[in-house]
């Protein structure tokens, strides 16, 4: 009982909205105790965030709550709902404190780091300014940045985000509280960061026996570090139970289906360079027969060519090299998976292969024909052969223009096999197309803010398709989906690639993903491809320390098998250290 | 605290984000500043110099006055290059222009930068003054605003503001005459006489309502400016980070957020020192002010070409320098341009 | 219709638009309900009060009537204020669309011709400009245009350099779009509402400053007269307590200042909510 350090009781949450009350979170029970980590995962809209936001409470003030959420301060239990706004603040950061997702954008940017951390001591002690910022050293240097003292100086933009996300956990441990929240705390770092980070907050955990309430949408990330998970779903938890159990032998239906939708994880290499040492991930489902390629020299055609290919981009004047010397090619019917953290120039290079950049050396061919070379109508023609889908599945379709017409436009544009549609071929072809992507009757006359996420990237993807392309450029096409929905698209696009055939170059970060899409891979860092080759043969045996670092950073769902990807993933950044 | 805790990554080191890096070098920022403001004046002095050609029987006529005979004009024309080509003469404009040659008045038996000279410090004294009532207005009314946002108060607050914008400056400096001083009898309608700063100076009196009428406008759009720049501020991640701290709310405004919402107000004031020169004018014709903009008005009346074109000329890169100076303020307000003068 | 009901929504929208209506109502017809000589003074008439002698406003110095003034000063004031903001809105948006969307070299000239014109005052221009060509309606219609279309062209050319960078626009030109039907069907339908609510803004600055070029003397000459020039006539008088030639004038300016705005900012949801949306 008295190890309890949050206990939530019946807990809803509405939000006044212009059509209305909009209900959140409704009736959620559950307890948070002393050096547990408790994971509350759940896709977008499932009420986690809320949930964990009214434990501080730091919800807006559109919000109706009842029920109650308590948390212990000095063995008494406060009820966080009833408390008024200026006892809270003393709660906040003493009692309980928060990690947010965005690292870039959480710490005041005119602020030194320092002062940042000695606001949160000065808050909560009488102590002198001097021994705050002593303090807020000390909290940098326990958080794993190097040079704390000179750190303490130094300004929020002068760190990367995982740098940044430290300090944000340094902030939050100030006042030694009995609990953190951390709401997405990963997410939007790469994965090897994320290892990193997660590794940080475990060690916290155990050493300070500090209660952790952690929000997620990644069961890779709740099998690396929680004790118990508590799975949400439209404002309701589901299941809730130890962690081995909810994620090895899940109850609800909706906690299975989940986990089924994640992707497998490849397994992770502790030795680089052989295939001795391999920890079991799982194995990958059989790929699609229009995938693999056959055995010996591969005859079929090449769609994209990229020969040498360095890419700069101008910041103030100054030139930056985003892509270095980058040789790729895409053949028909294969799909290769171009992966790398952010800033590797993955995304560079796509653009590239769309004609929107232009190489600073080398070239860029299209089914054999350079794209700098081609002028005018030759050039508009070979890119009638490309479809592309982006990353945004708001941004990509114009607001005001109606679906229907945003697939139609690249058949406006270029007509078919060289001769202009009438309108009702156009309309005719519009419909096939939105059929093959599973979008109801009628969708062609709705704007793209009726449709979810998933639908838009799935008109996205018919409008991409609508002149039947020979290459397919898709610039991370499902990280801005939850995991349900990118298993549908993913699916889709799988279908698709099977009976069309052309080949694909699948741009992403999630290994996962390409490890279950494609066939072959290519490995950027830093603007230099670092690996390439089938993708099973990469993901089994890297041949490249980074790759291999990568792979191992990947949280798998299942907590065993997580720990030894943990332990080898230790092994060779101690390695790397060396 | 011994414990050893897992360091950082090997690969998270190596990122450095780009969008920062385009933030980066105020050196570069300064120079490439410096050179714009430097064009702009350059295309200001050919506008100024169209103008001067623009005008009813050229420069000459502008010089020699309307009474001139068609063989004054011809030999004053010879005798000062106005017969070379336009590139050239151009060139001697601003060769001129930039020894502080603009010319003499017709009316003043007094030379143009000399007239401008004696009256420019009081039309930035009354713009000073102004500018700083309006700001010690418009920042705390900006800030309530945006903290109390949708609410009853900051709904009126809005809407005065519009108002206030809608007036023109002469007809509120009109209404603060009958109100304040025909009315009321608390301040003179007159503004201070004199030649020098020091002059105007000691008749504070005088000065409250030029500098009153000159303010309101100013504040109507810098609470606007300063509103939106809070609430944008409070919308950010920040502001969560610091209430989760513990941080009492009044000084995550006082501290936080205010700071970082004047950043960018700063550098609107540099964009909006030309209507606040305009402004000046409308004040010092309305209250008889001897400034810069009653030179000018008075200039106008009587087609006293030198001195309008000088003025502008002395306006318009008084304007520019006054947007540099706001943009650099704001970049060394900022540590992410700061930082890299080391 | 989701459109016109956010309209609707803004109380202070659906005020302003009923009082421009009420005003231009006032201003166009109002003369054949109050039929009143304008062009020939009548100095036996000067200086009454209001409610003399049907004259429910009163008359000033030349024995105008000043309601009946107030109709035609009113018609002048509008039209050159609507046109000058229309002129000032379709030189700033083309100058501005084609800087924006054509970008280097050519942006950072045409940017540095909006910078030098923004930095030379308006007023200070009109004036100038006032000294050399005899103000007429048609003069002062080109002249406040043609100093009106920089803010504009700045806002439009920021619009075009974000709608430029959107993805449905990098994914039209991967399409293989051409300038043309890329701007055409994507980059302009995306920044007309920027456009539109600029040009209510636009014309109320518009207004403002006609009201100030004639206050200052230089505007419309007599008999030809808008409000800021009654302002004009009617400063002499405000020491012997003539309100009535200083204050309708004064209002009228306010009023429709004041309406534009509100209708921008409710023509400004409309926008945003579309946008938001997507």
């Amino acid at each position: 009982m008295s190890d309890v350090v949050l206990r939530i009781q019946d807990l809803a949450v509405t939000f006044a909205t212009d059509s209305g009350e909009v209900p959140a979170v409704r009736g959620v029970d559950l307890e948070v105790r002393r050096g547990r980590v408790v994971a509350l995962v759940g896709e977008s809209g499932s009420g986690k965030s809320v949930t964990s936001l009214s434990v501080l409470g730091l919800l807006p003030t559109t919000a109706r709550v009842t029920g109650t959420v308590e948390l212990a301060d000095d063995g008494a239990l406060r009820d966080v709902v009833r408390t008024p706004e200026d006892q809270l603040v003393d709660l906040r950061g003493r009692v309980a404190s928060m990690v947010f997702q965005e690292p870039m954008t959480a710490l005041n940017p005119t602020m030194t780091l320092g002062d940042q951390i000695a606001e949160a001591v000065l808050n909560h002690e009488r102590v002198t300014r001097a021994a705050a910022r002593e303090r807020a050293v000390e909290l940098l240097r326990s958080v794993g940045l190097p040079e704390p003292e000179r750190r303490a100086g130094q300004y929020p933009h002068e760190l990367s985000g995982g740098q940044r996300q430290r300090v944000v956990i340094a902030i939050a441990l100030a006042c030694e509280p009995h609990l953190i929240v951390a709401d997405e705390p990963t997410t939007a770092l790469d994965v090897t960061v994320q290892a990193g980070i997660l590794d940080l907050l475990r060690e916290l955990v155990a050493q300070r026996d500090t209660a952790l309430l952690l929000v997620t949408h990644n069961m890779g990330v709740v099998a690396d570090i929680a004790d118990e998970v508590a799975v949400m779903r439209e404002g309701r938890i589901v299941e809730h139970g130890a962690a081995e159990q909810v994620l090895l032998a899940p109850e609800h239906p909706y906690t299975r289906a989940l986990l089924d939708a994640v992707p497998a994880v490849p397994p992770a290499s502790t030795v680089v360079g052989t295939v001795v040492g391999t920890v079991v991930g799982e194995p990958g489902p059989g790929l699609p027969a229009a995938g693999r390629a056959p055995d010996g020299p591969d005859e079929r055609e090449v769609v994209l060519d990229l020969r040498g290919v360095s890419l700069d981009y101008r910041v103030q004047g100054r030139h930056v090299r985003a892509v270095e010397g980058l040789d790729l090619t895409v053949r028909a019917g294969e799909m290769l998976g171009l992966v790398g953290e952010s800033g590797s120039g993955k995304s560079t290079a796509g653009r590239a292969c769309l004609g929107l950049l232009t190489p600073t050396e080398g070239e860029v061919l299209l089914l054999g024909t350079s794209l700098g070379r081609a002028r005018g109508r030759a050039r508009r023609r070979l890119l009638a052969d490309v479809g592309v889908v982006f990353q945004d599945p708001g941004a990509s379709l114009d607001p005001r223009t109606p679906v229907g017409e945003s697939v139609a436009e690249p058949l406006v544009i270029h007509g078919r096999d060289g001769r202009r549609l009438s309108a009702p071929e156009r309309r005719a072809r519009v419909r096939e197309l939105l059929d093959a992507v599973r979008l109801p009757a009628g969708a062609e006359r709705r704007y793209p803010h009726e449709f979810s996420g998933g639908q838009r990237q799935r008109i996205g993807l018919a409008r991409a398709l609508a002149l039947r392309p020979r290459l397919l450029v898709a610039d991370e096409p499902t990280s801005a989906l939850d995991v349900s929905v990118q298993a549908e698209v993913l699916a889709l696009l799988r279908d698709l690639h099977a009976e069309l055939g052309f080949g694909c170059l699948f741009i992403s970060h999630d290994l996962g993903v390409v490890h279950e899409l494609t066939d072959r891979v290519a490995v950027l860092r830093a603007g230099r491809l670092v690996e390439s080759g089938p993708t099973a043969d990469v993901f089994a045996a890297p041949h490249d320390r980074y790759t291999a670092e990568l792979l191992a950073s990947v949280p798998t769902p299942d907590p065993a098998a997580q720990r030894a990807r943990r332990a080898a993933r230790q092994r060779l950044t101690a390695g790397a250290a060396r | 605290m011994t414990t050893a805790i897992p360091a950082q990554s090997a690969t998270e080191v190596a990122v450095v984000p780009p969008t920062r890096v385009a933030r980066g070098g105020f050196g570069r920022f300064l120079i490439r500043r410096v050179l714009q403001a430097l064009a702009v004046i350059l295309v200001v002095s050919v506008i100024v110099f169209a103008l001067l050609h623009a005008l009813p029987g050229g420069p000459a006529r502008g010089v020699l006055g309307q009474q001139a005979t068609a063989e004054q004009i011809a030999a004053f024309e010879a005798a000062n290059g106005l017969d070379q080509p336009v590139v050239l003469q151009y060139l001697s404009f601003l060769g001129r222009s930039l020894t502080g040659d603009l010319g003499e008045s017709y009316l003043l038996n007094q030379s143009v930068s000399d007239a401008i000279a004696l009256r420019l410090p009081k039309t930035l004294l009354l713009t000073g003054l102004s500018l700083v009532v309006a700001v010690a207005i418009a920042v705390p009314a900006g800030v309530y605003q945006a903290v109390r946002r949708n609410r009853a108060v900051d709904y009126w607050l809005s809407t005065l503001a519009i108002v206030a914008y809608s007036t023109p400056t002469f007809f509120l400096g009109m209404l603060l005459i009958l109100l304040l001083s025909q009315t009321a009898g608390l301040f003179p309608a007159a503004a201070p006489q004199g030649s020098g700063v020091a002059e105007v100076l000691a008749q504070p009196a005088g000065l409250v309502l030029p500098v009153l009428t000159g303010a309101v406008p100013i504040v109507a759009t810098f609470s606007r400016y300063m509103r939106s720049a809070t609430l944008d501020n409070l919308g950010e991640d920040y502001v969560r980070t610091a209430r989760a701290k513990g941080t009492v709310y009044r000084r995550v405004v006082l501290r936080h957020v205010l700071r970082n919402s004047l950043t960018p107000v700063v550098a609107m004031l540099g964009y909006y020192l030309p209507v606040m020169f305009g402004g000046a004018l409308v004040v010092e014709q309305l209250f008889n002010y001897p400034g810069m903009g009653l030179l000018f008005w008075s200039a106008a009346q009587s087609s006293d070409f030198p001195v309008l074109l000088g003025c502008v000329l002395v306006i318009s890169v008084a304007t520019v320098v006054g947007s540099l100076l706001a943009d650099l303020v704001q970049a060394l307000l900022d540590p992410r341009t700061r930082g890299s003068l080391r | 219709m989701t459109g016109l009901r956010r309209f609707a929504a803004n109380r202070l929208a659906v005020v302003g638009a009923v009082a421009l209506l009420l005003l231009v109502l006032f201003a166009v017809l109002g003369p054949l309900v109050h039929p009143t000589e304008q062009v020939t003074t009548d100095l036996g008439a000067a200086n009454l009060p209001p409610g003399a002698d049907g004259h429910p406003l009163g008359t000033d110095a030349l024995g105008y009537d000043n309601l009946g003034r107030l109709m035609v000063a009113g018609r002048v004031s509008l039209l050159v204020g609507v046109l000058a903001g229309a002129l000032a809105t379709v030189v700033g948006t083309l100058w501005g669309a084609v800087a924006g969307y054509v970008g280097g070299v050519v942006d950072a000239v045409m940017m540095r011709v909006v910078d030098a014109g923004i930095a030379i005052p308006a007023i200070f221009l009109l004036l100038v400009l006032s000294t050399i060509v005899r103000p007429t309606v048609g003069m002062m219609i080109v002249v406040l245009g043609l100093v009106s279309w920089l803010v504009p062209a700045r806002l439009i050319r920021a619009e075009a350099l974000s709608v430029r960078t959107r993805d449905y626009v990098v994914a039209a030109r991967a399409m293989g779009a051409t300038h043309s039907r890329t701007v055409l069907s994507h980059v302009i339908p995306n920044t007309v509402g920027t456009v539109v609510v600029n040009a209510t803004f636009q014309v109320a600055d518009a207004i403002l400053l006609v009201a100030y070029i004639s206050f200052l003397g230089m505007g419309v000459q007599p008999p030809t007269t808008d409000w800021g020039a009654m302002l004009n006539d009617g400063i002499s008088y405000i020491y012997q307590g003539a309100w009535w030639l200083i204050l309708p004038p004064g209002l009228a300016i306010v009023i429709v200042v004041c309406a534009l705005n509100f209708v921008g900012d409710g023509l400004r949801d409309v926008v945003d909510v579309r946008g938001r949306a997507a």
